[in-house]
């Protein structure tokens, strides 16, 4: 990534860092209050009881057909594997220790400042495009599965420290996958040009989730869980996922390093973070509205109860 | 990789000597392979894809596989077969003949690009024989040794697997397997140089060896899932990962950790041997370390495993649990 302009105020840089993410941290703390002790407010779906979803019963889950009859008696006996305190506290931490290592490469490389702001800005990107996705489904959508013109929602059940209804660990997650994706297409093509290294960046990040999704989603993972909707599925995985993922991190890519500089140089650096992240949550509708449209048009396309398999059905999945 | 000091400048007359009797060696072997796979089966036991219930070493109920298959699609596999089998999927799926074809000749042409043909030429078939050699030893091995073990004591020493599809075959590898490794390979090491410039040889080699152990953490149970049965693994292996054989990861990492060191080797034997001599022992070298894998692998599964697993007091282990 070459960054044209950057702030190298460190001053402020430190500043921005310490107000930047004690924003996030209360945020965070009111999110994982609701979702723990008000689960009532967001319709949170319990963990231990799978027959009160109400929503997206489990018998409307994508995984529920891959379940043996043994694995489907497990879940409604014992509830969502991996709850357990060792299993929330692990994925936290490794999620810390990855998003850590990133930001200390980001710092060196591109100042606190745009750090901080790739950080707490993908952050949000992407914590606020999954739960509006996740609470778009449960309270407009979820109620209408059987509604050919609907999208498949889905929503996370593991995690200690939420933002809104997406796990932090999510949220970090999608940061280092963000920054080391765009870093590596960065590398392997230096002479390309911003747009081509978002691309690249983008379609690393996708075909990654491509192999790792089916594996999170399984009956022995459930870290999230995806409800039927989407009439198209690649590799047993809603096929908006992949677009979700491509979009998010080519646009953050583009926005992050070509208009981040420009608006602090215009606005300063607090009016230009302002900008970015106004723009972030912009964009953030802007996706929800082309993945929802797109969701509508390919459901028309592939009409149920065939729908459309990719590898197809009669090759297996 | 770093291209200015791996790269070998054309020998047109060395070379095209060199590329008529590897690529025409290869061609051979695969023509032969081929023909034995699938017009002779019989002669090295090749499993039926129509007929599971004539698995033996390992049968379907030995498969790791089995145990996360609902009974609706056993019933369908036993019924109709392993899935994929048609010429579609065949050439055409993610580990299919044409797909990968195509995903190794963007990387040859690439490699002769930035190396010359003659270093372009010796990964595309030092890997393909190296890979595809362990791969088939491996099969092979327990085809015809630890799958008897199995019946014989009710467990083996290390679990062995097959691959189910393929239009063309090197020894009991489809050419496809071996083709993917090459262009896995290539990709993770160029891309781990590029990321780590400054890093030597060993740095590269691991970040590329464990780049590709990754991507197939992801990617083997998927491959694996009832849905597509690309390969099956027989179960003994004490330790699983994502419902697949922990030796799977480590050999991984083993072939192109070694693979990246041995061939980043060759311009030195050039310079000391000249190019033909520099071909065989690099083609001698690729050999003798498939069969000091091997061994490693073997020794590394029945007594080190065992033994580490015994001394935490657990005889088997399964991460996550259950799956």
């Amino acid at each position: 990534m070459n960054v044209a302009f950057a702030s190298s105020d460190r001053q402020f840089g430190k500043k921005f860092t310490v107000v930047a993410l004690s924003l996030l941290m209360a945020i965070i703390i009111f999110s994982t209050y609701l979702h723990h002790f008000r689960p009532d407010v967001l319709k949170v779906p319990s963990n231990t009881d799978v027959s009160t979803w109400k929503m997206t019963p489990l018998e409307k889950t994508w995984i529920y057909d891959r379940m043996t009859e043994g694995e489907r008696e497990t879940i409604r006996k014992n509830g969502v594997p991996g709850t357990d305190a060792f299993h929330l506290l692990l994925y936290e931490l490794l999620s810390l220790f990855g998003a850590w290592m990133c930001f200390v490469h980001a710092r060196k490389h591109y100042s606190l400042w745009m750090a901080t702001a790739f950080l707490v800005g993908s952050f949000v990107f992407t914590g606020v495009q999954e739960t509006l996705m996740i609470l778009s489904g449960r309270f407009w959508m979820g109620g209408g599965l059987l509604d050919p013109n609907v999208w498949g929602s889905y929503w996370f059940p593991q995690g200690i420290l939420w933002f809104l209804e997406t796990p932090v660990w999510v949220c970090l997650c999608w940061f280092l996958i963000a920054y080391s994706c765009v870093t590596v297409a960065g590398k392997v093509f230096p002479r390309a040009g911003l747009w081509s290294r978002a691309f690249a960046g983008g379609m690393i990040a996708m075909v990654i989730d491509l192999w790792e999704d089916p594996v999170l989603t399984s009956p022995e993972h459930m870290k999230w869980i995806w409800a039927k909707g989407d009439h198209v599925g690649i590799l047993g995985i809603p096929h908006g996922n992949f677009i979700g993922w491509f979009f998010l991190i080519f646009v953050f890519a583009i926005l992050w390093e070509k208009y981040l500089p420009v608006f602090e140089k215009r606005l300063g650096g607090w009016g230009g973070m302002t900008a970015f992240m106004v723009l972030l949550l912009c964009c953030n509708v802007i996706i929800l509205t082309i993945l929802i449209t797109w969701g509508g048009i390919a459901n028309q396309l592939f009409p149920l109860p065939e729908g459309l398999h990719i590898p197809p059905a009669s090759w297996g999945w | 990789m770093q291209s200015h000091s791996l790269y070998v400048s054309a020998d047109p007359s060395f070379d095209r000597k060199f590329a008529f009797i590897t690529y025409g060696l290869l061609i051979l072997l695969i023509v032969f392979f081929t023909y034995l796979h699938h017009g002779r089966p019989d002669v090295l036991q090749v499993p039926g894809n129509a007929n599971v219930s004539a698995w033996k070493n390992p049968s379907l109920e030995q498969t790791n596989i089995y145990d996360r298959m609902t009974e609706a699609e056993r019933a369908q596999v036993r019924e109709k077969g392993v899935p994929g089998t048609g010429i579609l999927p065949v050439l055409f799926d993610s580990q299919g003949d044409l797909t990968a074809f195509i995903f190794a000749i963007l990387c040859f042409i690439h490699a002769r690009k930035h190396y010359g043909f003659w270093m372009a030429s010796c990964f595309l078939i030092g890997s393909f024989v190296f890979t595809g050699l362990q791969e088939s030893i491996a099969i092979l091995l327990g085809r015809f040794t630890a799958g008897q073990a199995y019946a014989a004591a009710e467990q083996v020493t290390h679990g062995t697997y097959f691959f189910t599809k393929g239009v063309l075959w090197f020894i009991e590898t489809p050419v496809a397997v071996c083709l993917s490794w090459f262009w896995i390979a290539y990709a993770c090491v160029f891309t781990a140089g590029k990321v780590f410039p400054r890093m030597g040889v060993l740095g590269r080699a691991t970040i590329g060896g464990l780049t590709a152990m990754i991507i197939d953490l992801w990617l083997d149970p998927v491959a694996t899932s009832p849905e597509f049965m690309m390969w099956l693994w027989a179960k003994g292996d004490l330790i699983r990962v994502l419902g697949i054989n922990h030796s799977n990861f480590v050999g991984w990492f083993l072939l192109i950790f070694l693979f990246a060191i041995l061939w980043e080797w060759m311009p030195a034997l050039v310079r000391k041997w000249g190019r033909a001599k520099a071909t065989i022992a690099f083609f001698g070298i690729v050999l003798i370390t498939d069969v000091a894998m091997l061994i490693f692998l073997v020794v590394y599964n029945t007594y080190f495993v065992r033994n580490v697993l015994h001394l935490f007091g657990v005889s088997e282990l399964q991460i996550p649990p259950g799956w």
